[in-house]
């Protein structure tokens, strides 16, 4: 099993819904985002490539790419990061890590990975979002972990579930008869440096 | 960012392999994970004119997270990135607790705490010596959008609060001139000219002209996406590239503010070459009418004049006929008996030499060609016969317009002769057709229950363009209009008011006393003299009949009000019992007002009451999930029942006392006219070279969200966007600082040069507040001259010039 993103970026608009929802929901920190909107374009959000009026722009969304072949569990040398082998999602476990932040420097995707620093800053002083989220620890990693907590329960990540353009959808890949993979069978799609050899399960429709 | 040595797909066309979105249906459910987590439906009440239904999930007494709740139709599921943080604004660090009395200056933010008791004794005493000594209209109430709710909305007991004491309630001046316009082709009044969205998947093609629904209406951009996955054709006229321009099928650049030439040019091609269709203009047109050419009129029998005499405002006259040329019987007759009228002709009725409407419009907009509109617009011809082709073969047109033409002072022309288009062509009043992307439906709920005292009517006519000079003058109309105080309540008019700095210079100076109700320190509150805490949106019950989407939703109240803050009604009852008007505006609990507000007869006979609400939640109240509202599909809310292409009377939107009978004389057509100040034939062009549009993004509506805490993370601080070679020639890069300015105001912040603005514009998303920006504010430099008729602000039309550094 294989627990994997489809994202169609002809219906993506970049409304960051679901990079809100996944703060949120996992009751992110001051200024740690697990999942970012970026534009597709120029060189700010929001901007074009091109010159007027021969433009273009799309967005993509970036988190944890959940590799079949991750950079980042052959480095980390106390299993802090793996592969769940049921789910196939890239666990990462705070009570293990060491801090070394090899995984960060192994992984090719920028800022999905991120360090505690300090003790985790809060604006507001209650946990927001779900109650089953594990608690971020100062000088660890933390990142996407598609919404275990809730795909335990058989809901959908919450990222998923907020969308309000329908532009991802979440499900088994190694299943040929599930939503996802009709899906990408039935549409043109990329992985985000696939020439890295990571093999991510998430996969942009194009 | 560039993707480009990460993207490996080619793009598939549009339609191709396209599975449809039910087929994905998402799972919404997110109940409650534990049995301490309750689960509370909520209904976002802000100004986006989109409708999202959330469920606020409650730990321990404190709302932890919201999420889309689930509508009865799927589609209409779903909410943005501000839903999301409604529970955020609850708990703000910045949140308004307590009632707060200025000490320092007007604008010093210093304040002191005092108790409601206080502040209420206060209020009181001031109001009721004002209203004494100059006249009750001397108490002025501003509310505007700030929430769309009902209860506690500025259509609720606000407006009963100014009914009982007939205190001035200042008349809205947004978003009311494309409106106005249309309304003198289909009625239906400022708002009224839309279907609802989910008609999009019957129309052939969605022009979206002048509107950028991805970054803005993104529940309404579900909609359209899924139509065209379908199969419609997305076309898009904008001056500027946008994430909407992105997604469409062609994009077609225009000059902003000339888009009724475009309009104008359309017709006139459409009728010139015998484009129209006929059997519509016909029968739901008043096209075969006959029109005086001595009087103007049209000519109709003396019963059907009566009738029109005897309309009133509450009453008006409908499907009133008219005298046609019956080319069987080669002699005039009744609308409503002639099979066969002339739609065109020069004829005689008694002696009075007539023609149709359709031979005088024809006439009246021969003037507008293709090569004139071209060089105005920077359309090429060729391209506004591709539109001309759109509106005659590619019907329906689902027109998404929202209120960008609007902002600029010939947008009523605008809206006028595009509704003129659509009912020539016959791309209105049929599935699949619409004047505009926001849909506004008022359904047969008892709002009057709520608002109204008897025959007690709020004082006087006062539109918010007008508020600074008649504070100053103290008159009105050539009438003394003395203005003590204002109350203001859902509103942030020191922000979104046009040409801020009348604030300083004129009304706060000639203001006595200045009370603002609001969650936070907006712009407004910081300049009051007193501000009350007023109860979020999770705090009270409710109900909101939503805009562009068809149900009506209960709100229920999630978790007690923080601190000191108060629900605005109860605000409202307590400042009224003070003034001795307790009976008149009671203290109730919200859900006795939200059963009075579900009470009419009509909704009986529908099945809609108060029982079945708080049951269910949400109910569809009006079209069906099958047959989408369609605007004016029988009739139109005109005197004759037609789209009416010559309007008879010309009134203005508020009649202030203005002078507007020249004006009026020359619009029984449209006529095309360039904008205000924004226009290239203005000599103001050689100073100030900048068009500035402040457009609506993600990150906020209008000034709310201004300060949440996660948004700000995204959308930091206030920027600008600025065309390439305009940046060129100002050694302007991306993120110098940069200052805005004309005569009337200036404000710095950040720049982006983007590729989306073409040069002569610059763009940046609004609802910042001044002390969010480096200096000043974007407010400053809109101007409150508006159309003698349409009483409307233009925020777009505005001169600026940019230059580097403060
Ligand atoms: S919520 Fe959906 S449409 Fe919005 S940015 Fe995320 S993937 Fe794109
Ligand atoms: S701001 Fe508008 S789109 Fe966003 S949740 Fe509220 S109603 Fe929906």
């Amino acid at each position: 099993m294989q627990y994997a993103l489809a994202i169609d970026t002809k219906r993506c608009i970049g409304c960051n819904t679901c990079a809100v929802a996944c703060k949120i929901e996992n009751n992110l920190p001051d200024t740690m985002w697990w999942n970012r909107v970026l534009t597709v374009g120029g060189d700010h959000t929001d901007t074009p490539q091109g010159s007027f009026p021969h433009l273009s722009m799309s967005y993509i969304t970036l988190s944890c790419q959940h590799c079949k072949n991750p950079a980042c569990t052959k480095v980390c040398p106390v299993g802090a990061t793996y592969k769940d082998s049921e789910t196939g999602i890239v666990m990462q476990d705070y009570k293990k890590c060491i801090g070394c932040r090899y995984c960060m420097a192994a992984c090719p995707y920028n800022g999905v990975r991120n360090f505690n620093w300090r003790e985790p800053e809060y604006t507001f002083d209650f946990s927001q979002g779900s109650e089953d989220v594990p608690s971020l620890v100062k000088g660890t990693v933390s990142k996407c972990i598609l919404c275990n907590h809730r795909v335990k329960k058989g809901l959908e990540p919450a990222c998923v579930a907020a969308c309000p353009e329908r532009a991802r959808t979440f499900g088994d890949i190694d299943d040929p008869n599930s939503a996802i993979s009709k899906l990408l069978a039935s549409r043109s799609n990329y992985q985000l440096l696939d020439e890295k050899g990571t093999n991510p399960s998430v996969r942009f429709l194009s | 960012m560039k993707l480009a040595a990460a993207t490996a797909g080619t793009c598939a066309a549009a339609g191709v392999c396209q599975p449809q979105l039910k087929a994905l249906a998402v799972d919404f459910s997110d109940k409650a994970e534990t049995s301490d987590e309750k689960v509370f439906t909520t209904i976002c009440r802000s100004n986006c004119f989109q409708g999202c239904k959330l469920d606020a999930h409650v730990r321990d007494g404190i709302v932890r997270k919201m999420t889309p709740s689930p509508y009865p139709e799927e589609d209409y599921t779903g909410c943005c990135l501000r839903g999301l943080t409604i529970h955020q604004r609850t708990y703000s660090p910045t949140r308004l607790k307590y009632p707060m009395k200025r000490v320092g200056d007007r604008g010093s933010d210093q304040w002191e705490r005092i108790t409601w008791d206080e502040a209420l004794d206060e209020i009181a005493e001031k109001f009721t010596e004002y209203r004494k000594q100059y006249g009750d209209g001397a108490v002025a109430v501003e509310a505007a959008s700030g929430n769309q709710g009902t209860v506690n909305a500025a259509k609720g007991v606000l407006t009963r609060f100014c009914n009982a004491l007939k205190l001035t309630k200042i008349a809205g001046c947004y978003d009311m001139a494309y409106g106005y316009g249309t309304n003198r082709v289909v009625g239906g009044g400022p708002y009224g000219n839309a279907s609802e969205i989910a008609g999009v998947k019957d129309a052939k093609t969605i022009l979206i002209w002048g509107a950028n629904p991805t970054n803005s209406s993104p529940q309404n951009w579900r909609f359209i996406e899924q139509a065209h996955e379908a199969g419609v054709r997305l076309v898009n006229i904008d001056p500027m590239y946008t994430g909407t321009a992105a997604k469409c099928d062609e994009w077609i650049p225009i000059t902003a503010g000339t888009d009724v030439y475009l309009a104008m040019a359309l017709v006139n091609y459409v009728v010139s070459n015998n484009l129209i269709d006929e059997d519509f203009a016909r029968t739901r047109t008043t096209a075969p009418f006959l029109l005086s050419k001595q009087s103007g009129k049209i000519l109709r029998s003396e019963e059907a004049n009566a009738q029109i005499t005897a309309a009133t405002a509450k009453a008006p006259a409908r499907n009133v006929p008219a005298y046609v040329w019956d080319e069987d019987a080669e002699t005039y007759g009744s609308s409503d008996t002639v099979a066969n009228p002339a739609l065109e002709g020069t004829y005689s009725v008694d002696g009075e030499e007539c023609t149709t409407v359709l031979t005088a419009l024809k006439e009246a907009f021969a003037p507008y060609t293709l090569e004139e509109a071209a060089d105005k617009t920077g359309v090429p011809v060729e391209t506004i016969k591709e539109i001309a082709d759109i509106y005659v073969n590619q019907g329906p047109v689902f027109l998404y317009t929202v209120f960008a033409i609007d902002h600029y002072q010939n947008a009523h022309l605008f809206g006028q002769a595009v509704a003129i288009l659509h009912a020539l062509t016959g791309n209105i009043g049929v599935p699949g057709t619409s004047l505009s992307g926001f849909w506004f439906w008022a359904g047969n709920f008892n709002g009057a229950g709520i608002t109204t005292v008897g025959t007690s009517a709020a004082y006087g006519k006062l539109p918010q363009c007008a508020l600074a000079e008649t504070l100053d003058t103290g008159m009105t109309a050539g009438k003394e209009y003395p203005i003590k105080a204002l109350l203001v309540a859902c509103s942030n008019p020191l922000s979104n008011f046009a040409e801020q700095n009348l604030w300083f210079d004129t009304i706060l100076p000639k203001l006595d006393y200045l009370v603002t109700m609001d969650t936070e320190f907006t712009d407004t509150a910081r300049y009051s003299d007193l501000v009350l805490p007023v109860a979020t949106w999770l705090e009270v019950d409710d109900v909101r009949v939503n805009f562009c989407n068809p149900f009506v939703v209960i709100n229920e109240k999630a978790i007690d009000p923080l601190y000191e803050s108060k629900p605005d009604a109860e605000i409202f009852a307590l400042i009224a019992e003070r003034m001795g008007y307790g009976e008149d505006v009671p203290n109730k609990d919200a859900k006795e007002w939200i059963k009075t507000f579900m009470t009419s007869d009509k909704l009986a006979a529908d099945g809609i009451d108060y029982d079945r609400l708080v049951k269910e939640k949400a109910i569809r109240a009006i079209g069906t999930p099958d047959k989408p509202f369609v605007f004016s599909e029988k009739s139109f809310a005109t005197t004759s029942g037609r789209a009416e292409l010559y309007a008879e009377s010309i009134t203005p939107r508020v009649d202030y006392g203005q002078d507007y009978k020249e004006a009026a004389a020359k619009e029984h057509f449209p006529y095309a006219r360039d904008a205000h100040e924004a226009s290239a034939a203005n000599n103001l062009h050689a100073t100030y070279p900048l068009v500035l549009t402040t457009g609506h993004y993600r990150w906020r509506t209008h000034t709310q969200w201004f300060n949440n805490p996660t948004l700000r993370e995204l959308d930091p601080e206030p920027i600008i966007y600025i065309g390439r070679d305009d940046a060129r020639a100002r050694g302007i890069k991306s993120d110098d600082e940069v200052t805005v300015f004309n005569d009337r105001g200036s404000f710095t912040l950040k720049a982006v040069v983007s590729d989306a603005v073409p040069s002569g514009y610059v763009n940046m998303p609004k609802g910042w507040q001044r002390n969010q920006f480096i200096k000043g504010s974007y407010q400053e430099v809109s101007s409150t001259s508006v159309d003698c008729l349409a009483v409307n602000f233009t925020f777009f039309d505005a001169l600026v010039d940019v230059r580097k550094g403060e």
